[in-house]
């Protein structure tokens, strides 16, 4: 089998926001939302992005699609450096990356109705005009919903479909990715279960890449080809499913697998689990050397001078960016 | 940490009759909205017993939150209780006047929500709000004793240099460690009664893990029986000794956790279980129950699950499903509760 196509490439990329106090507003240090993140996202297949709030994923993937202009670093689509891309470019560029909200009740207008929304980004790209309404309609067809619907406002549907809305939008243009922020979190189980598979259908029928960012872990391992988990801005492990899932080996990935509550018959109290003390530190202050040491059972002085890089380590077959780093398969029994 | 809760549970506090702490019967809550009575809860009803943790699931819509807080009288208009009966410890609540219903709550039945902010007042320190809680129900406390108490208990829930702590406001408050707060306030006068709504959705999973440590804690302490409402399964199977399911303002199947998640007897709950991505086990497609849930007031004549049942015929949809044994201590409101049964799933 040959390798998927690369289509996203984001190098060393960071985020920082300027923190002002006193009464000249004088810059008196810096919000490190994103501090060097690396990815690589491939045709056809998906890259979930894990983490709790403030660990800097929506913002990746925001500076991902160049909403949010990014402080360092360097983003490829397709071999062009788009890091910089401005005005035609920009809305060139559009066609190829899309975005879909976490919030369905927010980020459709309620005064057009749903035909409107999905021809919205064809019609900014000057498309319309070309087959327009019959790019619409497959569309609708795309994502499940009826021909019907089309007239239709988007306050009159349920939070499922108004996903479903959401994502045919981003798909008009036929972008060859699709960063997806927290897609299914403000649904009910038995209609993200719904999502879920519609996204994995679409990505089989059009071979597009999504960057899928979300909190939960369970979601993630049922979408995911590739996992990135991050903290505090930093992507702390890279692997596949099945490494992240079954071989974690940094201690915050063990920690994030075992505190999610299982509700397996008898899966609760039969476990060891690890509960890290404390919460996520300020990104304006993060601790010197590795990010995670102040909440972690393994650290030691190395931890606090040194910040580990995210490189493959001895005997362990992914990316961890851990001194003491070491498999543990937290999910299995004990 | 292990948590071998059931084992570890205390003794249920001496009652007279042995009877449940909490009942809820028959509980029909209507919403008025300009297009007329929407049923938010329609016949719903549990029991909890002394001592136990009785989960409550559901998702959006399903009643399971409402029912609690009518029962306690915690609804407002345009909402309102048209019928049911709801008993604590011998008394009927909905007769009860509204001064004694408030010293109940707060004192012997205490809550905890998702969103502390909502719960903890802005404007005051967090001391002063502990002190508050305690002195209101006993009223021959010192303020020495309650300043004393109210360290105490923060101690108890986990928010290190209490002493400190005491003299902030909220809002220097992490999410957990308001959450930790709200917890402290809700065990400052020994409740036998806990109802917690969604108490950590809004937490981050590590965050989470804490909190639900702390909930097997107090509940070691205070022997309290606990309503634990929350659509999330995982957290009901970790804290639950039983299970109540709800589907559109009603009750479809009570019992044992481990047994109703193990093997349900009511097709929401199985589609439940298996449309919920996992941590462990097959990777692949999920399995969704399609269609959704019918809109508050959409009420059909027979049972409100038939649109979205594999096993729903005619019968499913003219009679409505009573709930009816399916083993101890456990029921189902199926029509072909044994069909389940009889299909065994892996």
């Amino acid at each position: 089998m040959t390798e998927p196509e690369e289509v996203l490439r984001v190098t060393d990329l960071a985020k920082h926001y300027p923190v002002r106090s006193g009464p000249l507003r004088r810059r008196t240090g810096s919000v490190h939302a994103v501090d060097g993140v690396d990815f690589t996202l491939h045709a056809g297949r998906t890259l979930g992005l894990v983490g709790e709030s403030g660990c800097g994923k929506t913002t990746t993937g925001r500076m991902a699609v160049r909403l949010l202009e990014p402080t360092a670093g360097k983003i490829v689509v397709a071999g062009r450096d788009v890091t910089h891309a401005r005005g035609a470019e920009l809305r060139a560029l559009r066609r190829d990356l899309q975005l879909v909200f976490q919030d369905p009740y927010a980020s459709l207008s309620p005064r057009m109705t749903v035909h409107d929304i999905i021809a919205e980004p064809l019609r900014v790209q000057g498309r319309y005009g070309d087959g327009g309404p019959a790019r619409v309609a497959e569309l609708l067809d795309m994502v499940r919903l009826a021909p019907a619907h089309a007239r239709r406002y988007a306050h009159e549907f349920s939070g499922g479909q108004r996903q479903r809305i959401g994502i045919a939008r981003a798909l008009a243009l036929g972008p060859r990715v699709l960063v997806l922020d927290e897609p299914v979190s403000a649904l009910d189980v038995s209609i993200q279960a719904q999502i879920v598979n519609t996204l994995r259908e679409l990505q089989r029928e059009l071979g597009v890449a999504y960057l899928f960012i979300s909190h939960d872990l369970s979601v993630v391992r049922h979408v995911s080809h590739e996992i990135a988990v991050m903290y505090l801005g930093t992507v702390v492990e890279t692997g596949t499913r099945e490494e992240i899932f079954r071989n974690p080996a940094h201690p915050y990935t063990q920690a994030l697998l075992s505190a999610v509550p299982r509700p397996g018959p008898g899966a609760a109290g039969r476990r060891e689990r690890i509960v890290l003390t404390g919460d996520v530190p300020s990104p304006i202050d993060p601790p010197s050397g590795c990010r995670f040491r102040t909440r972690c059972w393994k650290a030691q002085d190395v931890c606090a001078t040194q910040a580990p890089p995210l490189v493959r380590r001895d005997g362990i077959g992914h990316p961890t960016a851990c001194h003491f780093a070491e498999v543990t398969d937290v999910l299995a029994p004990a | 940490m292990k948590a071998p809760h059931r084992k570890a549970a205390p003794p249920p506090r001496e009652r007279p009759g042995n009877g449940p702490l909490l009942e809820i019967e028959d509980l029909v809550v209507d919403f008025a909205t300009d297009d007329g009575a929407v049923r938010a809860v329609d016949g719903a009803g549990y029991a909890v017993m002394p001592g136990e943790t009785l989960g409550v699931v559901g998702e959006s819509g399903s009643g399971k939150s409402v029912t609690a807080l009518s029962a306690l009288g915690l609804i407002k208009p345009p909402g309102r209780v048209v019928s049911g009966r709801v008993v604590f410890d011998g008394t009927d609540l909905r007769t009860l006047p509204p001064r004694e219903l408030r010293r109940l709550r707060g004192g012997r039945i205490a809550m905890i929500f998702q969103d502390p902010m909502t719960a903890l007042n802005p404007v005051m320190s967090i001391g002063a709000q502990l002190r508050e809680a305690l002195r209101l129900h006993r009223p021959g406390m010192s303020r020495a004793a309650a300043r004393k108490r109210a360290a105490e208990l923060l101690t108890l829930v986990g928010v290190p240099g209490a002493e400190r702590r005491l003299r902030q406001y909220p809002h220097e408050f992490s999410g957990g460690m308001r959450q930790r707060a709200m917890i402290a306030m809700a065990i400052a006068n020994d409740p036998d009664l806990l109802i917690a709504d969604e108490p950590t959705t809004a937490l981050d999973v590590t965050v989470q893990a804490q909190v639900l440590d702390l909930l097997r804690l107090t509940r070691r302490e205070t022997g309290a029986a606990t309503v634990l409402i929350t659509h999330d399964l995982g957290v009901v199977a970790e804290l639950a000794d039983r299970v109540v399911v709800m589907y559109a303002g009603r009750v479809v199947e009570h019992g044992p956790v481990a047994e109703i998640f193990g093997a349900p007897r009511h097709p929401y709950t199985r589609g439940l279980l298996e449309s919920l991505p996992r941590l462990d086990g097959d990777a692949d497609e999920l399995t969704p129950i399609p269609g959704t849930p019918p809109a508050p007031g959409e009420a059909a004549p027979g049972c409100p699950f038939a649109p979205r049942c594999a096993l729903a015929r005619d019968r499913c949809r003219t009679e409505r499903p009573e709930l009816a044994p399916t083993g101890p201590g456990r029921a189902s409101a199926c029509h072909f509760h044994h069909e389940l049964a009889e299909e065994k799933t892996a």
